[in-house]
């Protein structure tokens, strides 16, 4: 089969890791690596210093994509599950009610299991549809006196249904507890204005629609909150001081920082909110109904999440009757060169929602720079596997 | 001549108030943080007595974290604010 363009692969898996970069993130990262990757924040030589500006420039730009004025309120770190341990854990106290979803990724749902087993934390998890939406009135149901946190995707990693956090919010506020967002799947494809939607705590990938490489992220810490570290360490900062220092960002960001990293997804960062993130999640809905389309025309082939027509991001998994999730994406990937996940995608509950687990799914998820062609080229690649069931 | 010396507690907050200053054209100087402070970062910035209004004005309405000013006193440093 020919290739639609002259990519080596049909990248369908931006919602694991975006690939490729843009150029401006590459450039980024060598430079920093050539020109200033010394310790930032240790010592007041030009490159240190330096390096340091490469964390506030980025954090700065964070911060005017997420409406956060404060950028110190913005802490890195190596990926959104670090992040939401740190909200979690450095939040919830024996004794604290948690109100979570079934379609929670395994980055969530086993911190809270963790607390619930260790730490006398009370987990409640409501319910969610098969096309991946939940029922507020249910979640907030569920809300007790004790319910302390909250906790929401902003859209589901296996279904691409988007929650109404602007609600959910609400619905915090309205029994006095905290709301975190995983924004795994949306930052850089959705506006995120956590002061306007509400939102308390945020955490986000660096990799992923942000356009930075791995070992980025964040957590987004409203200032009235103060999390207990879940590192202690090294910071550059008050070092006669046992304690780990109570000022931002240093409080949660204990060890040498991943710097090189950092200045890639400062470059992501900004082609993001030089596109505008909404313009680019535009362009991934267009595709993802497009891909929908041909795709329902395949024998045996069953779409998974929500509808044609309705709001998702740039997610399309589905099942083939008669064979198993992982033979797909291998067949996929062997004959036709075209990358997209099998499995259960570190999210059972919403497997269980949506009825796929025992075969897994296959999730197949388009980027910034998706072509129709390379949708095209899925489709048609189905079809074939289709015909050989 | 830039006699006030505002120290911080995090050389992220002294580089964010770098960014400030330089986007609101003060005055200013990136300095060692004197060994007579006590500052929890090894960064301060210097500046003039004209400017210590504005700089106050720009750290607080930008929610900046400082450990103080202060200003130079022979071989001392005394804190101003």
């Amino acid at each position: 089969m020919n290739r639609p363009d002259d990519k080596a692969v049909i990248y369908l898996d931006h919602a694991a890791t975006s690939w490729p970069k843009p150029e401006a993130v590459l450039e980024a990262m060598t430079r920093s690596m050539q020109e200033e990757a010394a310790n930032p924040g240790r010592g007041a030589h030009r490159m240190a210093v330096s390096a340091g500006r490469v964390l506030m420039r980025t954090r700065m730009s964070l911060g005017r994509l997420f409406g956060v004025s404060n950028p110190n309120d913005i802490a890195f770190m190596p990926n959104t599950t670090a992040a939401l341990n740190q909200a979690i854990k450095g939040l919830l106290l024996p004794g604290d009610h948690v109100v979570a979803t079934m379609i929670e990724h395994n980055s969530v749902r086993r911190p809270l299991e963790y607390m619930r087993r260790r730490h006398g934390v009370q987990v409640d998890y409501v319910q969610a549809d098969e096309s991946g939406t939940i029922d507020t009135a249910e979640l907030s149901s569920l809300c007790r006196a004790n319910t302390r946190l909250i906790v929401c995707n902003h859209s589901s990693n296996l279904l691409g249904s988007i929650l109404p956090v602007a609600d959910i919010a609400q619905i915090a506020r309205s029994h006095g507890a905290y709301l975190l967002v995983d924004a795994a799947q949306s930052a850089g494809t959705m506006e995120i204005d956590v002061e306007r939607l509400g939102i308390d705590l945020l955490a986000f990938p660096g990799h992923k629609g942000l356009l930075g490489p791995q070992g980025t992220g964040g957590l987004y810490i409203r200032p009235a909150i103060d999390l207990t570290p879940l590192m202690h360490g090294g910071t550059g900062s008050q070092s006669e001081e046992a304690e780990q220092p109570s000022v931002r960002p240093d409080r949660y960001e204990a060890g040498t920082p991943n710097t090189v990293g950092i200045a890639g997804l400062g470059a992501g960062v900004r082609h993001v909110l030089e596109e505008g993130a909404a313009v680019i999640g535009r362009r991934e809905w267009e595709l993802t109904q497009l891909l929908m389309e041909q795709l329902s025309s395949v024998d045996g082939l069953n779409l998974l999440g929500p509808k044609l027509g309705e709001p998702r991001t740039g997610i399309v998994s589905f099942t083939l009757d008669g064979m198993d999730a992982a033979e797909i994406a291998f067949r996929l990937d062997r004959h036709y060169g075209i990358a997209v996940r099998a499995g259960y995608h570190c999210t059972p509950l919403a497997h269980r929602t949506a009825g796929t687990t025992a075969g897994g799914a296959v999730r197949s998820s388009v980027g910034y720079d998706t072509t129709r062609a390379e949708t095209e080229a899925l489709t048609e690649a189905m079809r074939e596997i289709a015909r050989s069931v | 001549m830039n006699e006030l010396v505002m120290a911080f507690d995090s050389s992220q907050q002294a580089l964010r108030t770098e960014m400030l200053l330089e986007d609101a054209a003060v005055e200013f100087e990136l300095v060692p943080t004197p060994a007579e402070i006590t500052a929890g970062c090894a960064l301060c910035v210097a500046f003039g007595e004209d400017s210590l209004e504005r700089v106050m004005t720009i750290v607080g309405e930008e929610s900046i974290e400082i450990r103080g000013v202060f200003r130079k006193n022979g071989s001392a440093y005394d804190q101003t604010v």
